[in-house]
């Protein structure tokens, strides 16, 4: 499990584009689902907006939410971008891993600053998703899809 | 667990907005989460087909959603976001797998494409329902609107 700079250092071409995938210019935001697993193997799937900050990859969990409630017992997630954002069709970037709590305040300072306008509440908590695998999948006329995958510890 | 027309009997209102942002692209377009044989989720996108009776997927033979789902039904789907507006919606419960043909061939006849004969056909069927607008979207005043359907 390793954070996204070491992704952004092995793969640099695909985490440019995953940057891409998540990052909508018209509000000025990043965009993703993210999945996690309540418990008893209850699954929760939601929009989310990621930020990054200081080759970290961060979701803050609002309030009393029941994802917060998921990432706080277990952590694993899984996160995918929104199809098809940024013009280029068929690309479709998909990480898991297992979040963790990155909630001092000296961090909360630091991804705060990273989103326009939005002041965290005292119950609003960072996590850092880091990161297991990667797959990104193309879709190429006449050929078909294209998958590209990451493992932490080594490409495949 | 009801199927999508005891939903739409129950909550004609949450049926409404769910087979609306469903259906609010040519294709209808969601993202399924699944249990991985470890426990973890997976996530990826998928084309459900909804019918006045039933919500169905169909899934290819080599994606691993269709050993996760034959392993553990459990699923949560949830439809893509509008382009415009700020609405969601997204339901969870198992899925079983159908092997009535004759199921099988009315979906396909209403499908935007002919499934290989090797993709599986699924129903969802659903535990619960949430359906969220908002108010003051992107200020710092923003606040969920929630309506749930959960069953009894």
């Amino acid at each position: 499990m390793v954070r996204w700079e070491q992704f952004e250092k092995e793969m640099p071409e695909l985490a440019a584009l995953a940057k891409r995938l998540l990052w909508h210019e018209s509000q000025k935001n990043n965009f993703a689902f993210l999945a996690t697993e309540g418990a008893g193997g209850r699954l929760r799937l939601h929009p989310i907006c990621p930020t990054f900050s200081e080759g970290g990859l961060y979701h803050v969990a609002e309030g009393k939410t029941p994802k917060k409630r998921d990432l706080l017992n277990d952590g694993r997630y899984a996160m995918h971008a929104l199809l098809n954002p940024g013009g280029e069709p068929g690309s479709q970037f998909y990480v898991y891993g297992r979040a963790v709590l990155a909630n001092d305040p000296e961090n909360r300072a630091k991804v705060e600053s990273t989103y326009q306008g939005w002041k965290f509440s005292e119950d609003e908590t960072v996590f850092e998703l880091l990161l297991e695998r990667v797959l990104h999948t193309d879709y190429v006329d006449g050929t078909g899809y294209i998958h590209t995958k990451w493992r932490a510890g080594g490409t495949s | 667990m009801a199927t999508w027309g005891e939903l739409k009997e129950a909550r004609p209102d949450l049926a409404e907005h769910g087979a609306r942002l469903l259906k609010q692209y040519a294709v209808a377009m969601a993202f399924i989460a699944t249990l991985r044989k470890d426990g973890a989720p997976r996530l990826h996108p998928c084309c459900p087909a909804l019918t006045e009776t039933g919500l169905y997927v169909f899934i290819p033979h080599t994606s691993p959603k269709l050993h996760d789902l034959s392993r553990d039904p459990r699923y949560a789907l949830h439809t893509f976001l509008p382009e415009e507006g700020d609405e969601e919606f997204y339901v969870a419960g198992k899925a079983a797998r159908v092997d009535d043909p004759d199921v099988r061939a009315a979906m396909v006849a209403t499908h935007h494409y002919a499934p290989p004969a090797d993709e599986a056909f699924f129903e969802l069927s659903i535990e619960r329902a949430l359906h969220t607008t908002w108010e003051n979207w992107a200020t710092p005043e923003t606040r969920p609107i929630y309506e749930k359907w959960q069953e009894a």
